[in-house]
């Protein structure tokens, strides 16, 4: 897998003007070509910025940062952001941490109940209770599953057995008819026996084999987390079930897959996700043996592509 | 001199810096029209590819220090439509844009070191509250901006920025575990957050 090419270092001397105009040259076109490079400069540029108003920043990358950062009033008016930023963030409380000044008769309760005995005490019936509990809701589910199966059947027999009913008048009223043309007394003729023919199956072109993968974000693209995708021979379809973490609230999504070395092998854009996932078809044949790497990216309102995540898997083929 | 009249003296400075008598061309309708051609024939297609180069254009100029970003992209899709309306035939635009992109820096650069050595400057120092004054103002309207954020998102951001180096690291981790998001997702995230309440900001600085 291609790693970030350009180091955080380098993108911070790019930053301050501090490289040669090649260097330059070369980080701009990775940054154009490749959107996780130019979200690192991006996130690095914040996190400079915010070096610089918390003042964790050497004097001679200070002076670079006065004499090249800040030409633009865009930037300048990113440090007055910055700065806003720290303010009123180191003003509000720390989240999840919560005192309440006196005792109420609600604390004493639960201090009550988290003394060591009883705590325990109540640890064990709970825990009993639960595992009690739990084993009537599995069973409860599976009787209602199993009568919910016998209804069925029974539907389909009534409905199979007035089927024949009808099939059986019918078939009287016709010879009673043809009898009648006839001149023949329909007793003289036997009832027509009505044979039931489990009825002929149409037929169909085989299936495509589809093999699925599901994709859950939060992945590194390192280590042994990463899922694989095995793709026999007669396997012709690939479904990706890309999961979305549940902030992201954007209506339209749009995906790249890449291979390891950076080619591009789909793009999709548009899709809508189905609950908290973007289905995605492809045919077998599009993949090789390798890792890949799928972005995804949040379509706003407005149009502009944001990237969501970065999702990694490996290829196997048998 | 303002920071108007400086970016309109590097504009005419660097339309064409070796015939400065030369007539300004100007962008055309019809001109525009065939720029967004040569990005695609779908014009849709075409919109969002010029804006998506826009923003690139916009970024360059901005990390190679230049002083006008918006202004120095929008002159160089001038100076890219002028040549396709006389008749140049461009095969990959985006590269072709980076390049007048490229020529146009040189210029910029040429002509800020110019105006420094005739004000006798050796290098401008730019102070970041010259003309961002608006401080309190700022807070008043982040503080109304975090407000309207959704309740996970402003503890993510509050947490994210909260502490001093060593603090602000360890909260992260913390928030990563929590939120069960690797550290580079949690980055980007709040990238975006902090990108989206920064325009929140703006907006309501400049209403203020």
């Amino acid at each position: 897998m291609v790693e970030y090419p350009v180091s955080e270092e380098k993108i911070v001397r790019y930053l301050l003007g501090e490289l040669s105009e090649d260097e330059q040259v070369e980080i701009e076109g990775r940054a154009f070509e490749d959107q996780r490079v130019l979200q690192e400069i991006l996130t690095i540029e914040q996190e400079l910025i915010d070096d610089y108003v918390s003042g964790d920043i050497p004097e001679e990358k200070r002076r670079a940062f006065q004499t090249h950062f800040l030409a633009s009033a865009e930037r300048r008016k990113k440090v007055a952001f910055a700065k806003a930023l720290a303010t009123v963030v180191n003003e509000s409380p720390a989240p999840a941490v919560e005192v309440s000044p006196s005792p109420s008769w609600r604390t004493k309760l639960a201090a009550f109940f988290t003394r060591p005995m009883i705590a325990y005490s109540f640890a064990a019936a709970s825990f009993l209770l639960f595992v009690v509990g739990s084993l009537l809701v599995v069973d409860r589910i599976r009787l209602g599953s199993e009568l919910a199966q016998l209804r069925n059947v029974q539907e389909s027999q009534i409905a199979q057995n007035r089927q024949l009913e009808k099939d059986l008048a019918d078939e009287r009223l016709r010879n009673q008819e043809l009898m009648a043309n006839r001149g023949t007394s329909p007793q003289e003729t036997p009832t027509p026996e009505i044979r039931r023919e489990s009825p002929q199956q149409p037929t169909t072109p085989s299936s495509p084999v589809v093999v699925a993968l599901s994709l859950l974000p939060g992945i590194s693209r390192s280590g042994s987390s990463v899922p694989q995708l095995s793709i026999t021979k007669d396997v012709s379809l690939v479904r990706l079930q890309v999961g979305i973490d549940p902030q992201e609230t954007y209506k339209r999504y749009r995906v790249e897959l890449r291979t390891e070395k950076g080619q591009q092998v789909l793009t999709q854009g548009n899709l809508t996700p189905r609950g908290r996932s973007i289905p995605i078809s492809l045919k077998a044949d599009a993949l090789t043996k390798g890792r890949y790497e799928l972005t995804v990216k949040g379509i706003t309102d407005s149009g502009t592509i944001e990237d969501v995540g970065f999702y990694y898997f490996d290829v196997v083929k048998k | 001199m303002d920071a108007h009249q400086e970016a309109d003296l590097l504009m005419d400075s660097a339309e064409n810096p070796s015939s400065p008598t030369s007539r300004k061309w100007t962008l055309t309708p019809e001109a525009f029209d065939n720029l967004l051609k040569t990005f695609d024939p779908n014009r849709d297609n075409a919109a969002q590819k010029y804006l998506d180069c826009r923003a690139n254009l916009v970024r360059f100029f901005e990390w190679r220090g230049c002083p006008f970003p918006e202004d120095h992209a929008d002159e160089t899709f001038n100076r890219v439509a002028r040549k396709i309306a006389d008749g140049e035939e461009i095969q990959k635009l985006a590269g072709y844009v980076m390049g007048v992109a490229r020529l146009l820096v040189l210029e910029i650069i040429k002509s800020l070191s110019k105006q420094r050595e005739a004000l006798g400057e050796y290098q401008k120092t730019y102070d970041e509250v010259a003309d961002v004054p608006d401080t309190e103002i700022r807070i008043d309207c982040l503080q109304k901006c975090l407000g309207q954020l959704s309740s996970d998102n402003r503890e993510l951001i509050i947490q994210y920025y909260q502490g001093d180096k060593r603090e602000k690291i360890e909260n992260r981790r913390k928030l990563g575990e929590r939120l069960g998001v690797a550290i580079n997702t949690l980055r980007m995230r709040a990238q975006r957050l902090r990108e989206r309440l920064q325009g929140c900001v703006e907006e309501c600085v400049n209403a203020a």
